[in-house]
C-alpha cells in the first residue's frame, strides 16, 4: 500500500488554512441565515452605498404614501362637504322658486325662511367641517378656527387664511382642500350673502322689491351652486391625482424592493452550493493533513 | 592496538553526539522557533612523528566534534519577519476598523434614527396640529440626538482603548528590546558553536520575529551573532546594539496617527512605522479620528440645519421657533486617584457656553469647589453648585481630594434636544400670504422669513401688510397704514420688515395679496414642509444622508480593503513559514533517516572496540601463553 509520510513540521500554516476556511464558513452561513449577500459594510461597500440608499427610498416612499393617505381623507371628507352644500343650495333654490311663485301667501314665506335659515346654519356647519384631528377643513392655513363666523349683523364672514396642508410631505404643492371662498364665494357676493339675500326677499312686504330679490337669489344660487360643483371637481381632479400618486408610489416600493433583492438578496442556491463546496474542502483538507502529517518514517522503523 | 580503540572511542562520542541532536531536534519538533540542528564532524590527522628519528606513522586520526550546527537561513528569517509584520498590522487595522464600524453600523447605525426623525417630519407636514405627531418628532429628534452623542462616546472611548492597546505594544517592544539586549550578552559570554550558542541564537531569533510583529526592524548580526536592531529601515533609530536597548514610547500624532519614539525622553528620535501592529493601530487610529471629524461635522450640521428652519417658523402659540437642538454638553470625568465612589451630575443652562473646569472636595469643611480650569473664578459650598452656566450636583461619598474634569464637548458628543414642549414645535411658517377672495388674476403670492429691516423704519411700520398690484405688472408692499415698504415687478422678492414676498402668475390691477404674521392656533405646515426639504438640500458632502453614507464608508472602505491585503499577507507568510520550515524547520523523516546511519555508525565503531578489545585479549593470552 501506498503511504504518504511527511515529516516537516509546518502543521500552523496548515491549520491556519483550515481556520480560513472555517471563519468563510461561519461568514456564509451568517449570510444564508439572514437571507442577505452582505451582514456588514465592509464586506461590499459600493453594495451598501446602494443598500442605503435604496431603504432611504423606501422609507421616504413610505412617509410619502402617509401624506398621500393623510391629504386623501381630508380631500374625501372636503368632497362630502362640499356634496351636502351643493344639496343644500339646490334646496335653496327651490324654496327660492316656490316663494318667487305669485301663489305663495305670507305664511307659506314665514315657513320658507324659516327653512332658508336652517339651511344658511347647515351651510356654515359643513363649511366649518373639520377633519378628524379637529382642523377646520375649508379655513385654509389657519386651520385651528372656523373658517366662517358670524358678525355682530348676522353676516357670515370667512375667517381663514392662505392655503391648506395639503401632500406637501409627498412633495405635491396645492391638493389640499380648498379655501372657503374658492366654494362658498366671497363675503359679499357668495352662498351665505345669496341666502341672505333670500332671506330679505322672503321677509319684503313690497311685492315688486320682493319679486325681484327672490329672483336674484335664485339666479345667484344657481351661480353659487356652479361654483361649489367646480370646486368639488376639483377636489376630485386632486383625488385623482392622489391615487395616481399612490399607484406611483406603490409602483416605486416594488422597483426598490427589486432592487435590494439585487443588490442585498442572497442567491441561496449558489451559497449553498458555496457552502457545500468549503465543507467539502475544509474535510478534505482535514482528512489529507490527518494521513500526510499523521505518519513519519519513526512509524515505519521495526 | 590503543590507536583502534581512540578511534573507535572517537567515532563512538560522535555518533553518540548526533544521536543526543536528532533526540534533541525531534523533541522540539513542534517547538516554535527551533532551528534543526547538526553535529559537525571533522576526520582527526593523525598524531605527528615525535622525532625527527622517528618514522611517520602509518594510520588514522579518527573523528572530531566541531561544533553544532544551526540550519538557519537568514533571508528567508527576514522574509518571514516582514510578512509576519505585515499580518500584524493588517490585522490590527483590521481589529480595530470593525470596531469602529460596529459603532457606526447594524444597531449603532445613525442612519434609521435619521431616516425616523425625516419621516416624523413627513408626518408632521401631514398633521402640522396633531399633539401626537409632535411629540414623535421631538421623540425622533431625541433619539437622533442620542445616537449621535452615544456614537461619539463609542468612538473617544475606542480611541482611548486603542492608544491603551499601543501602549501596551510599546512596552511589549521596550520589554523584547531588553530582553534581546541580555541574549545579545550571552551570546558574546557563549562558545561559538557550542549548544548554548546555538540555543541562543534561537532564542534571539525568536525575539527578533516577535520584535518584528510590533514594527518593521533591520536586523544586522555581528561576527559574534549579537543583534543590532533599528526600528523602521537602515536609517531608522536604534533599539538594541549590542547589549544595550532603548525604551519605546507613543504618542498620538497631530495627523490622527501614532508616533513611535526610541530612546531616553529630550533625547529621543522618531521611528517610521513601516509595518506591524503599531502601523497598523496609527492607520486605525486616523480613520477613527477622520470618522471622529465627520460624525461632528455631520452632527454640526445637522443641528445648525434643524435649528435655523425651525427658528424660521411659528409654534401653536404663535411664537417664534427656538432652537431645536443646543450644541454643547459638559463631561464629567472622574480623576484617576479619586478614592470615593462619587458622582456628578452636570447640566448646562440654555445658551451657556463654559469652559473647562474643574471640581473638588474638601473633606475637612465638607464643602465643594467648583472652578475654571484657568482658576480664573470658582464658587466653593455645599452642592449644587453653578458657575458660567454649569450647574453641579453629586451623589455618593467622596474622599478627600476627590477631582473631577468638567469638559465642554461641542460637535456629535454635544448635540442634544432641547426641553421644547410638542405645542412649540414651529410646523407653522412664521409669515403666511394669500391672494384676497375678488382678485380678478391668476396670481400667487410666496413668501419667507427674512430680517427685519435695517435701520427700522421710522414712523414704524403697522402691519397687516399688503401687496396691491398696479398697472403694468408693477407691485407695492404696503402696510395697513398704506406706507409704501417696497415696489417691485411680477416675480422679484419684495423686502418687508421681518419676511420677503414674491408674486408670480398674472395678476390684474387692484388686485391684492394679504400678508398675515402666523397667530396663536393658527395651522399650516409651511415650516414643517420647510424642514422636511432639508432632507434633499445639499451640502459641500450632499444632502444630510450622503454625509452619513461618507462617514460609513470612510471606514468600511478601508476596512473591505484589509481584509483582503490582510487574506494576500497571510498567503504571503504562509509561504514564506513553508519556505523557512522547509530549510531550518525539523523533518522527521530526515532524523529518523539520520538516526538509522548514526546508529548503525555507531554500532560499528562499538564493534571495532570490541574487535580491538578482543584482539588485544588473543594477543595478550599468546604472551602469556
Amino acid at each position: 500500500m501506498f503511504v504518504l509520510v511527511n515529516g516537516r513540521q509546518v502543521a500552523s500554516t496548515a491549520a491556519e488554512r483550515m481556520v480560513a476556511i472555517e471563519s468563510r464558513i461561519t461568514r456564509l452561513e451568517g449570510r444564508i441565515a439572514r437571507g442577505e449577500r452582505f451582514t456588514e459594510p465592509a464586506e461590499d461597500p459600493a453594495g451598501q452605498l446602494r443598500a442605503s440608499a435604496l431603504a432611504r427610498l423606501d422609507a421616504r416612499l413610505l412617509a410619502e404614501q402617509r401624506g398621500i393617505d393623510r391629504a386623501s381623507g381630508r380631500l374625501a371628507l372636503a368632497e362630502t362637504a362640499v356634496a351636502d352644500s351643493g344639496a343644500v343650495l339646490i334646496r335653496a333654490r327651490e324654496l327660492a322658486l316656490l316663494a318667487a311663485n305669485g301663489t305663495t301667501a305670507e305664511p307659506d314665506r314665514a315657513v320658507i325662511a324659516a327653512e332658508v335659515r336652517g339651511l344658511k346654519d347647515q351651510l356654515i356647519a359643513l363649511a366649518n367641517m373639520r377633519d378628524e384631528t379637529g382642523r377646520f377643513l375649508f379655513a385654509g392655513a389657519r386651520d385651528g378656527f372656523p373658517a366662517y363666523a358670524a358678525d355682530t349683523e348676522g353676516r357670515v364672514l370667512y375667517e381663514g387664511f392662505g392655503e391648506a396642508a395639503g401632500a406637501e410631505a409627498a412633495g405635491l404643492e396645492g391638493l389640499g382642500p380648498p379655501p372657503g371662498p374658492a366654494l362658498f364665494g366671497t363675503d359679499e357676493e357668495g352662498a351665505f350673502a345669496i341666502l341672505d339675500r333670500l332671506l330679505e326677499g322672503l321677509a319684503e312686504p313690497d311685492g315688486a322689491a320682493r319679486q325681484a330679490l327672490l329672483e336674484s337669489s335664485v339666479a345667484d344660487l344657481v351661480t353659487a351652486h356652479d361654483r361649489l360643483m367646480a370646486g368639488q371637481a376639483l377636489i376630485g381632479t386632486a383625488l385623482a391625482r392622489l391615487e395616481s400618486e399612490t399607484e406611483r408610489v406603490a409602483a416605486g416600493r416594488l422597483e426598490v424592493a427589486r432592487g435590494l433583492a439585487s443588490v442585498k438578496g442572497l442567491d441561496l442556491a449558489a451559497a449553498l452550493s458555496e457552502l457545500e463546496a468549503l465543507r467539502l474542502t475544509l474535510s478534505a483538507s482535514q482528512q489529507l493533513f490527518q494521513r500526510v502529517h499523521g505518519e513519519s518514517l519513526f512509524d515505519r522503523l521495526g | 592496538m590503543s590507536d583502534i580503540l581512540g578511534l573507535a572511542l572517537s567515532g563512538v562520542r560522535s555518533t553518540r553526539l548526533a544521536l543526543e541532536q536528532i533526540a534533541d531536534n525531534v523533541a522540539n519538533a513542534a517547538t516554535p522557533g527551533h532551528v534543526r540542528r547538526s553535529v559537525q564532524v571533522a576526520s582527526l590527522l593523525p598524531p605527528a612523528s615525535l622525532s625527527p628519528f622517528e618514522r611517520d606513522r602509518v594510520g588514522a586520526g579518527g573523528v572530531e566534534v566541531r561544533g553544532i550546527a544551526r540550519a538557519a537561513d537568514l533571508i528567508r528569517q527576514d522574509s518571514l519577519r516582514r510578512t509576519e509584520g505585515d499580518v500584524a498590522m493588517l490585522g490590527a487595522s483590521e481589529r480595530w476598523l470593525s470596531l469602529v464600524q460596529s459603532s457606526l453600523t447594524g444597531p449603532a447605525s445613525l442612519a434609521q434614527p435619521i431616516s425616523d426623525m425625516f419621516a416624523a417630519l413627513a408626518d408632521l407636514a401631514s398633521d402640522p396640529t396633531s399633539i401626537a405627531v409632535r411629540a414623535t418628532f421631538l421623540s425622533r429628534a431625541d433619539a437622533l440626538a442620542e445616537r449621535f452623542s452615544a456614537s461619539a462616546e463609542d468612538l473617544r472611548r475606542l480611541e482611548g482603548d486603542l492608544k491603551a492597546d499601543a501602549d501596551v505594544e510599546a512596552m511589549r517592544l521596550t520589554s523584547l528590546g531588553r530582553a534581546l539586549a541580555e541574549v545579545n550578552l550571552q551570546i558574546r559570554r557563549a562558545t561559538p558553536g557550542s549548544g548554548a550558542a546555538a540555543g541562543l541564537a534561537d532564542r534571539r531569533d525568536k525575539l527578533l520575529g516577535e520584535i518584528g510583529q510590533i514594527a518593521t526592524i533591520d536586523v544586522r548580526l555581528d561576527p559574534r551573532g549579537m543583534a543590532i536592531v533599528r526600528v523602521g529601515d537602515a536609517g531608522g533609530p536604534l533599539l538594541v546594539d549590542g547589549t544595550g536597548s532603548e525604551a519605546a514610547r507613543v504618542e498620538r500624532a497631530p495627523d490622527g496617527g501614532l508616533t513611535l519614539r526610541l530612546g531616553p525622553q529630550g533625547s529621543d528620535e522618531v521611528a517610521p512605522l513601516l509595518g506591524g501592529t503599531l502601523a497598523g493601530l496609527s492607520v486605525a487610529r486616523s480613520l477613527l479620528i477622520e470618522a471622529g471629524n465627520r460624525l461632528d461635522a455631520l452632527a454640526d450640521r445637522v443641528a445648525a440645519d434643524f435649528n435655523d428652519a425651525h427658528m424660521a417658523g411659528a409654534d401653536s402659540f404663535g411664537a417664534d421657533g427656538q432652537p431645536l437642538f443646543s450644541t454643547l454638553r459638559v463631561m464629567a470625568e472622574p480623576a484617576a486617584g479619586n478614592g470615593g465612589d462619587a458622582r456628578v451630575f452636570v447640566s448646562l443652562a440654555d445658551g451657556a457656553a463654559p469652559g473647562p473646569m474643574t471640581l473638588a472636595f474638601d473633606a475637612t469643611s465638607g464643602e465643594w469647589t467648583l472652578e475654571r480650569a484657568d482658576e480664573s473664578a470658582s464658587v466653593t459650598g455645599p452642592m449644587p453648585l453653578a458657575l458660567d452656566g454649569v450647574t453641579v450636583e453629586t451623589a455618593g461619598s467622596p474622599r478627600d481630594g476627590d477631582l473631577f474634569v468638567l469638559t465642554p464637548r461641542a460637535g456629535a458628543a454635544g448635540i442634544a434636544l432641547r426641553p421644547i414642549a410638542p405645542a412649540e414645535v414651529a410646523a407653522a411658517p412664521r409669515w403666511l400670504a394669500d391672494a384676497a377672495a375678488g382678485n380678478q388674476g391668476v396670481a400667487q403670492a410666496e413668501i419667507r422669513r427674512a430680517p427685519l429691516l435695517d435701520p427700522p423704519p421710522v414712523p414704524p411700520l403697522v402691519p397687516p401688510f399688503t401687496v396691491h398690484a398696479l398697472a403694468g405688472g408693477l407691485l407695492e408692499l404696503r402696510d395697513s397704514a398704506d406706507v409704501v415698504v417696497a415696489s417691485g415687478a411680477v416675480g422679484d422678492w419684495l423686502a418687508g420688515d421681518g419676511f420677503e414676498i414674491r408674486v408670480t402668475g398674472e395678476p390684474v390691477e387692484d388686485d391684492r395679496f394679504r400678508i398675515r404674521l402666523t397667530e396663536a392656533g393658527q395651522g399650516g405646515n409651511g415650516n414643517a414642509a420647510l424642514m422636511l426639504a432639508l432632507r434633499e438640500a445639499r451640502g459641500p458632502l450632499g444632502t444630510i444622508e450622503d454625509s452619513h453614507d461618507r462617514l460609513v464608508a470612510g471606514i468600511a472602505v478601508p476596512l473591505a480593503e484589509a481584509r483582503t491585503r490582510e487574506e494576500a499577507a497571510r498567503a504571503n507568510r504562509d509561504a514564506a513559514a513553508e519556505a523557512l520550515a522547509e530549510a531550518s524547520g525539523v523533518d522527521l523523516n530526515r532524523e529518523a533517516a539520520e538516526m538509522l546511519q548514526f546508529q548503525q555508525a555507531y554500532q560499528a565503531n562499538a564493534r571495532i572496540i570490541q574487535t580491538a578489545r578482543e584482539t588485544f585479549a588473543a594477543l595478550l593470552q599468546s604472551v602469556g601463553g
